[in-house]
């Protein structure tokens, strides 16, 4: 009797498990369709791209587009400039944002939500805005055509901030508080008690920031203009010209491009596998 | 005594505010420098008349009452509030879905995870002519689905009246594995003493949804909520790859239309003064959005 | 209240402050005296648009001279170059890309005064330059940028469909000739299949610059009923389906290229730039055709034939580090040196004569047909507007009401109306 249920049980769990499965492949084949796209124009000949329906398998395969587009341009040198980018501006961004993040939830001064505003008012305003007084300023300092400009410019960003300060929110005062009361530096506090408590943040912090340097083209291409400075945006738009686009090489390069984020995701995501089970937390 | 205990008292609350400020120093200086100057410095120019080359000249007011008389101006409004009206609840609903589907401990969700997320890593370029495709009139795949229920079939890009909708379900689509992050994060925060607690009350799945989950998620929703509206104002990329803002002026919104009139037509000035009000409306809905985020976290 | 207005003034002046020290600071610190053969150029894409390597260096050979390349994408080539001079930046040569914003450079003093070249031309160079050197002349009189390349817009044809159909190649046709031609050019009923008559690209001056030159009318003056006609006949070659639909060739991000050299289209209407990539890719081996060129349709009642072109050129920053070099620089790329150098590889010049021609049609690979000469030599070869203040503004306004024209969102009268009443609204 009793074994029955546990079995009957059992079997409801695996029913449940294909569902899900189901539901998961059906949405991923969906939301893929345009990366199917991209593969599948990375290995045809330019012309043979845009033909009228979408031809999902090509006619024949290029294969040699991955070798042509190394040859084309110093990819290499593209992978080296937007990977030292992505890493040096992440790691400034967890580093300083964790702080701040703290300062702006955990601790008290006069002015605090005034700040605060003024962090989260600065979100809403449009990089076009004020993208040549940026400029200037940047070119005062004499960081034109040179990879730290970009990193100053995008490390101190205040939506790190504001996502950090979010998730500490979620943890209760009281914590602290026993926490001060049991002699712990404020920066104690923030080493021993919230950092750990807030991986799943600082890894989708990590993985935003990541991609977004990576995926970043405007402003590289404002900043930059040597090529042995250049990211592998405007790598990638070095093949499109005004006259012919060779969007099949663009294609290679953009499969190529997305490997290594592709890479950083699956390696943070692992820590949003186990919840956090700290007692006495509220939400 | 008593004033040695004050001073104490005082000097106890500086070292305080020092050390909050210790935290707060590293991220302000390069965000006063990097960004909060050139920022400041662009909305004293909303007041003057800016080619990009010679001095600014003040003119006060003028930008404004010339913004108010532009038609082009309002139906750049008008589109922006259509796309955020759009692509926020969309968004959300999508995103918390995927999140919660997400949140399990099967094999292979890494995998799922990451494909979910794709569409925000994929090249903005190849994204743009997918859709483009996708979406065309007659031999689109899209359409020629529609056309077994429908007998009028949308024009989507290469229709004023569907360009927007068109840019709405690609951005839901781009951006969903973005926001789905900040929930599975936002999920791993719940302690699991709150399920068991409220399973032991005899709570079903979909009370435990709306007496555990979302409660929970409260922080997280606002942070979500807050980012879409901001990030839905200050829509562009995505405009300039699929439409260039038409056909016509259909998909022309506030930041297009700020770049616009920087770059094409060299008013600086106007375009500040653009976005000064661009800066104006979000300011007030997140300040708004804050109200209601502080009475419902009281309540 | 005062105190914190105070301080919010405080934060102000320092902003200020520290941007206009911060200039004038870096500024110094980077007037090194450049060295005096060399300078630096920005160009749109370098390693595509064949020209400028040429340009580059034949003159780098005869000058004895280094030039910097600055590459930039061409999608976003004006955002780029207007912040470079906005922040003061020295490059020296800056390419221009189209008239619109080279008008904006110029009058707001960011390029500097090239108008002497004009007058140290001999008789010979008057004649070879034509129009193409005063199309740069802005309405203050001056010269700020010296044209090296002018495009002509000619019908290119696709030989082998011509004799496949039995059709005899198209000469001086008429527009009502074009639409016949172009419905018994097509074929083909699936997509896959299907080859069309015509090809109109997406650009608003196929239509409206092609009018505008052929009813000697003016784009930038505010009055479009003489589009009409020629609306009329590219929205009915839609319908009819002898040419690829505007909306599909939007939203597919058609490339006229592919078109052509994937023989879906027998003739397209096209600029005379497109030669110097056709034989490019004949050389490499990744194109495969034998075409031709005619001249484009023209009015029945003319016997003249009209067309025109856009001019691409090269200015002098006010701010060069080596001005002098890089005013000889664009004088090279201008005149008949350059004029030489890019005949060779299949552009059409600014400087044009006999000469330049015949050495543009020596090139192994070009059309030999007499019909192809003519077409590159038409009576008269206009622009699409005037080097006028206004240029960019209200011909964004066109492009704008031409989408929704072409889309047929909007009735050609309205489409028409609405460009005048906009127009107006534009100082």
């Amino acid at each position: 009797m009793d074994q029955s249920v546990v079995k009957k049980e059992k079997n409801n769990k695996v029913i449940k498990n294909i569902v899900i499965y189901i539901a998961l492949i059906v949405l991923s084949i969906f939301v893929l369709v345009p990366f199917i796209w991209m593969l599948s124009a990375s290995v045809k000949s330019s012309n043979q791209v845009f033909t009228v329906p979408i031809q999902w398998i090509p006619k024949e395969f290029h294969f040699e587009n991955f070798i042509n587009i190394w040859k084309k341009v110093p990819l290499t040198m593209f992978f080296k400039n937007t990977i030292f980018l992505s890493v040096v501006i992440t790691l400034i961004q967890l580093l300083t944002s964790s702080f701040a993040a703290y300062g702006f939830s955990k601790a008290q001064f006069k002015g605090r939500d005034v700040l605060f505003l003024a962090y989260i008012g600065t979100i809403a305003v449009p990089w076009q805005v004020y993208m040549i007084p940026q400029f200037i300023m940047m070119k005062g300092l004499g960081l034109t055509d040179n990879l730290w400009a970009l990193i100053l410019m995008q490390a101190f960003n205040c939506f790190g901030v504001f996502l950090m300060r979010q998730y500490y929110m979620s943890i209760p005062d009281e914590l602290c508080e026993s926490a001060r009361i049991d002699g712990l530096s404020e920066w104690g506090i923030y080493w021993k008690i919230i950092l750990p408590l807030t991986k799943p943040a600082i890894a989708s912090l990590t993985i935003i920031t990541f991609v977004n340097t990576w995926n970043d083209y405007m402003g590289p291409f404002i900043y930059l203009n040597s090529t042995e400075n250049k990211t592998i945006q405007l790598g990638l738009r070095m093949f499109v010209s005004q006259f012919d686009a060779e969007y099949s090489l663009i294609m290679a390069a953009s499969v190529v491009s997305i490997i290594p984020v592709a890479v950083v995701f699956l390696s943070m995501q692992k820590y949003f596998v186990e919840g956090i089970a700290t007692s006495g937390m509220k939400g | 005594m008593n004033s040695n205990r004050l001073k104490k008292n005082k000097w106890n609350k500086r070292k305080k505010t020092l050390i909050s400020w210790s935290f707060i120093l590293p991220n302000f200086i390069g965000f006063f420098i990097f960004t909060l100057i050139p920022i400041v410095f662009s909305f004293i120019l909303a007041f003057s008349d800016w080619d990009s080359f010679s001095k600014p000249k003040f003119i006060g007011l003028n930008n404004f009452k010339e913004l108010f008389g532009d038609a082009t101006f309002w139906i750049s409004l008008k589109n922006t509030f259509y796309y955020s009206i759009g692509v926020v609840p969309l968004t959300m609903i999508c995103a918390l879905g995927l999140a919660l589907l997400l949140n399990k401990k099967i094999r292979g969700i890494g995998i799922f995870r990451t494909i979910f997320f794709f569409p925000y890593i994929t090249s903005l370029v190849a994204v743009a002519v997918v859709w483009n495709m996708l979406f065309h009139p007659t031999m689109g795949p899209i359409n020629q689905f529609l056309q077994h229920f429908f007998t009028t079939l949308p024009g989507w890009t290469s229709s004023s009246k569907w360009a927007m909708p068109a840019i709405i379900i690609v951005s839901v689509w781009r951006s969903m594995g973005y926001y789905m992050i900040l929930y599975l994060a936002g999920l791993q925060g719940i302690p699991k003493e709150l399920y068991e607690a409220s399973s032991i009350d005899g709570a079903g799945k979909w009370e435990q949804f709306r007496n555990v989950t979302l409660p929970s998620l409260r922080p997280t929703t606002f942070f979500v909520l807050i980012m879409l509206t901001i990030n839905s104002f200050k829509v562009f990329d995505l405009v300039q790859v699929m439409t260039e803002g038409g056909p016509g002026r259909a998909t022309n919104v506030l930041v297009y239309e700020i770049y616009n009139e920087a770059f094409v037509n060299f008013r600086f000035g106007y375009a500040s003064a653009i976005s000064f009000i661009l800066f104006i409306i979000v300011l007030s809905i997140t300040v708004f959005q804050f109200r209601i985020e502080k009475k419902n976290a009281q309540a | 209240m005062g105190k914190k207005k105070l301080s919010f003034l405080a934060i102000m002046a320092l902003c200020l402050l520290f941007v206009t020290t911060g200039c004038s600071k870096g500024e110094k610190a980077k007037d090194k005296t450049s060295d005096n053969n060399e300078i630096s150029l920005a160009v749109w894409g370098y390693d595509q648009n064949t020209e400028f390597k040429a340009l580059v260096e034949s003159f780098e050979d005869k000058h004895d001279a280094k030039v910097k390349i600055v590459d930039i994408d061409p999608g976003a080539y004006e955002n780029k170059i207007t912040t470079l001079l906005a922040s003061g930046d020295k490059t020296d040569v800056l390419a221009m890309k189209d008239v619109g914003s080279y008008v904006n450079y110029a009058n707001k003093k960011q390029l500097l005064d090239l108008s002497t070249y004009s007058d140290k031309l001999s008789e010979e160079d008057i004649k070879s330059y034509g129009e193409n050197l005063e199309s740069y002349r802005t309405e203050d009189g001056k010269l700020y940028a010296l044209p090296f390349r002018k495009d002509t817009y000619v019908l290119f044809y696709n030989k082998k469909l011509f004799d496949k159909a039995g059709v005899s190649y198209p000469e001086k046709l008429t527009w009502e000739s074009y639409q016949e031609m172009a419905k018994k050019m097509t074929s083909g009923s699936n997509e896959a299949e299907k080859v069309y008559g015509g090809y109109h690209h997406k650009w608003f001056p196929i239509v409206q610059a092609t009018a505008a030159n052929q009813t000697n009318n003016d784009l930038l003056k505010g009055k479009y009923g003489f589009l009409k006609d020629y609306y009329n006949i590219f929205l009915n070659m839609q319908n009819e389906g002898s040419v690829m639909d505007y909306a599909t060739i939007k939203t597919t991000n058609t490339t006229y290229s592919s078109v052509f050299e994937t023989e879906k289209a027998a003739t397209m209407i096209m600029g005379s730039f497109y030669i110097s990539s056709l034989l490019k890719g004949t050389e490499a081996g990744t194109v495969d055709l034998d075409w031709g060129m005619a001249p484009i349709p023209q009015r029945k009642d003319s016997n003249e034939v009209i067309t025109y072109g856009g001019p691409a050129g090269m200015a002098v920053n006010k701010n060069a580090a080596n001005a002098k070099l890089a005013r000889k620089f664009v004088e090279f790329c201008s005149g008949k040196e350059g004029a030489k150098v890019l005949s060779e590889i299949g552009i059409t010049t600014a400087y044009q004569n006999e000469e330049i021609l015949e050495t543009l049609f020596s090139i192994p690979g070009m059309p030999q047909d007499e019909m192809s000469k003519q077409a590159l030599y038409p009576d008269k070869n206009g622009f699409e507007h005037a080097a006028n203040a206004s240029a960019a503004e209200i011909t964004k306004v066109l492009g704008e009401e031409h989408d929704l024209i072409m889309v047929e969102d909007v009735s050609l009268d309205k489409g028409i109306s609405n460009m005048e009443s906009r127009i107006k609204g534009i100082k």
